[in-house]
């Protein structure tokens, strides 16, 4: 009987590792390289199998059609499902209503100058509604196939769905399994009521894409596939080479210093793992070696400032992103000058004080500036009756307003606006504007008046793709890439606009180039540019002094111990 | 001339050590204005080095052409990184021994000097 504790631990020790071991054989795998032809029947929501030969009118669910063989619930979670920790800021969503010229980034994350969805009245299903095209962990029901999916993934056909509220559906419409009015298309069944897709754990780049094309807008709007540029593409890995996740779907972001909720040691998959690490990288990676390059600019500059930046003799340039302007989306209307303004390749210092690329963007919005200082944004949903009274607005302020002040100062309409929007406010609360890296508020002489404000300020997210290779990156062609009155990048000013005409001081103060704004000591900066006029010259200088000092000195070493011995 | 020029190079040899000593420390690099203040000063001393080499001074000794050389090949030691010959990574190891080289020729000097005074 004394062994009776030993015994019981035994026996639960035993058992709680069969159940383990039971809960890992639940999920079906091949464990092989090859890929796993899918050829399955769709279920509803109740998990019954759907058989398109009855009449039966039950709709297909992706969570109970994946679910006999993968963990759904675990794999619904993750990164982009807002899930592990909020880490370093990353693009933010941002809320654009033309009837009120809002332009408000937002994020269910924590990250520093971003609204949350309720201070925008933004619950689950609106943010659904008004993201979803390109949040796959925006609802309820996670979208599989828009990743997974490798072929025949009709991404416009899923943002139609989604603009409609048909989140559910929007799966099986945009991979041609339902069509619109949730009918099931026969010829897509085999005799045994099952589906062939072909989905894939990594489906390739291009899934990634659909939600993180960058595309830049030049002086000619010329809109080049961004992506194409990235080094590591065109050398045949994937995104998800190294932006890796197991089912968890807690996905690496890649950037130094990351701590990845799994406990996993990531190291490896950010830029200086991979190349600056003398055990090696992944996949055989190149060695960076950055020749002549004195050491310290490698801990005072990130390595995107110079693969990912602005590239040799070209400054930030304006661009468009997936989330931010619906690419993806079929469009007549995707003009260079639509909202929200994203400006990309201005210089910043990061959390560890290196300086690094950034993406940049401006809110534009109204609110309410309480008596303790706070600002309470108004939503559009709120602004546009009042906005409509005021201004006569129907559709589109921006462009009505233009065309009623013809260019010119708009001040007199966004007083109107302001002063319709102050008349339900209680004592000691003032309507505000934010536009133009400014807070704008009326005067008693019902004037509009500037004033500095965190509000107003410029959201950024680092910028890290797509990576040029070392031949195309900034110091290719030497220091002066960077340190000669030549590399532009660093004196161009760059700063918010505001959407109608405003007056002009507060708009050229909120402007700066990364060398005004402190990020790189001007003073230090131009004299290195002089010294480096000159390097060339002083290589050859310095080594033929090295050469003569040398043997000089070695031959007058050696007359000195002669004589000595003498 | 020589005796001149002589007492032009130690100068220089000391004010390059003092703006040095920022990147004294082990693992620390010389950098921003430190480095730029060494650099101008470095420049005239590396002229001034080879005539210190090949035209001695009357009184100078073992010791004393020893620092000189030492100081050459200091000078030697810093232009690997500079020409591009290793790693930024390993760029390091030249620099640090292009300064400990210098602080060693640099004291060797000074011990020539106070035996030659003695």
């Amino acid at each position: 009987m004394n062994n009776l504790p030993a015994i019981l631990f035994l026996m639960t020790t035993v058992l709680i590792g069969s159940i383990g071991t039971a809960q890992d054989s639940v999920w079906k795998r091949t464990d092989s390289d090859d890929p796993y032809l899918h050829r399955i029947p769709l279920r509803d929501s109740r998990g019954e199998v759907i058989d398109p030969g009855s009449n039966s009118d039950s709709l297909p669910h992706l969570g109970k059609s994946c679910a006999p063989c993968h963990d759904v619930e675990a794999a619904s979670g993750g990164l982009h499902a807002g899930q592990g920790p909020d880490g370093r800021a990353g693009e933010p969503w941002i809320l654009v209503d033309p009837r009120s010229a809002t332009r408000m980034p937002l994020h269910r994350r924590k990250w520093p100058g971003l609204l949350s969805p309720p201070s925008m009245d933004l619950d689950q299903q609106e943010w659904s509604q008004e993201f979803g095209r390109h949040d796959t962990g925006a609802g309820d029901d996670s979208d599989c196939l828009v990743c997974h999916l490798a072929s025949g993934y009709d991404f416009a056909k899923r943002i139609e769905q989604i603009d409609s509220g048909n989140t559910s559906l929007a799966p099986f419409v945009a991979a041609g399994l339902v069509d619109t009015s949730g009918q099931l298309d026969p010829r897509r069944f085999d005799s045994t009521a099952q589906v062939e897709l072909n989905l894939l754990g990594d489906a390739g780049s291009q899934a990634c894409l659909r939600c993180h094309t960058v595309r830049d807008l030049d002086e000619q709007n010329d809109r080049r596939w961004h992506h194409q540029d990235d080094v590591h593409l065109a050398a045949g890995l994937s995104c998800v080479d190294c932006h890796r996740s197991g089912i968890d779907h807690h996905m690496v972001r890649g950037y130094e210093g990351e701590v990845h909720p799994s406990g996993t040691d990531v190291t490896t998959l950010s830029c200086r793992g991979c190349h600056l690490d003398e055990d090696g990288g992944l996949f055989g990676a190149p060695l960076a070696e950055h020749r002549g390059l004195p050491p310290f600019h490698l801990e005072e500059i990130s390595c995107t400032a110079c693969h990912a930046g602005p590239g040799p003799g070209r400054s930030p340039v304006a661009q468009w992103t997936s989330r931010a302007h619906r690419l993806g989306e079929a469009s007549q209307e995707r003009l260079g000058g639509i909202p929200p303004r994203i400006i990309g390749g201005f210089l910043q210092r990061d959390d560890q004080q290196r300086i690094s690329p950034v993406r940049l963007t401006w809110p534009d919005g109204w609110g309410v500036l309480e008596a303790n200082g706070t600002i309470t944004p108004l939503t559009p949903a709120q602004l546009r009756p009042l906005l409509r009274r005021a201004l006569r607005v129907r559709s589109d302020l921006v462009e009505e307003l233009s065309d009623q002040i013809e260019g010119s100062n708009a001040s007199s309409v966004l007083v109107k606006a302001l002063k319709k929007l102050q008349e339900p406010l209680e004592d000691g609360r003032e309507a505000i504007l934010i536009t133009g890296g400014r807070l704008w508020k009326v005067t008693d002489a019902d004037e509009l008046q500037a004033a500095a404000s965190p509000a107003a300020e410029a959201v950024s997210w680092a910028l890290s793709h797509p990576v040029r290779p070392a031949r195309a990156a900034l110091g290719a062609g030497g220091c002066n890439d960077c340190h000669s009155s030549t590399s532009s990048w660093l004196q161009d000013r760059i700063g918010p606009s505001s959407f109608l005409p405003l007056p002009g001081p507060g708009e050229i103060e909120a402007t700066s180039s990364p060398m005004e704004s402190g990020i790189i000591d001007s003073s230090r900066w131009k004299i290195w540019s002089w010294l480096f006029l000159g390097r060339e010259a002083g290589k050859i200088y310095f080594s033929i002094c090295t050469l003569l000092a040398i043997s000089g000195g070695l031959l007058g070493l050696w007359k000195l111990i002669q004589e000595e011995s003498r | 001339m020589i005796q001149r020029l002589s007492r032009w190079t130690v100068l220089l040899a000391f004010l390059c050590t003092i703006s040095s000593i920022a990147g004294v420390p082990v693992g620390d690099e010389l950098r921003g204005y430190w480095l730029q203040l060494h650099l101008l000063v470095a420049s005239p001393l590396a002229a001034l080095l080879v005539i210190r080499c090949w035209w001695p001074a009357v009184d100078t000794t073992i010791l004393g052409q020893l620092s000189w050389w030492l100081m050459a090949i200091a000078m030697g030691l810093v232009l690997i990184p500079m020409l591009g010959w290793t790693s930024s990574q390993n760029s390091m190891v030249w620099i640090e021994g292009h300064g400990w080289l210098s602080l060693i020729a640099v004291a060797i000097l000074g011990w020539s000097v106070r035996r030659k005074s003695t």
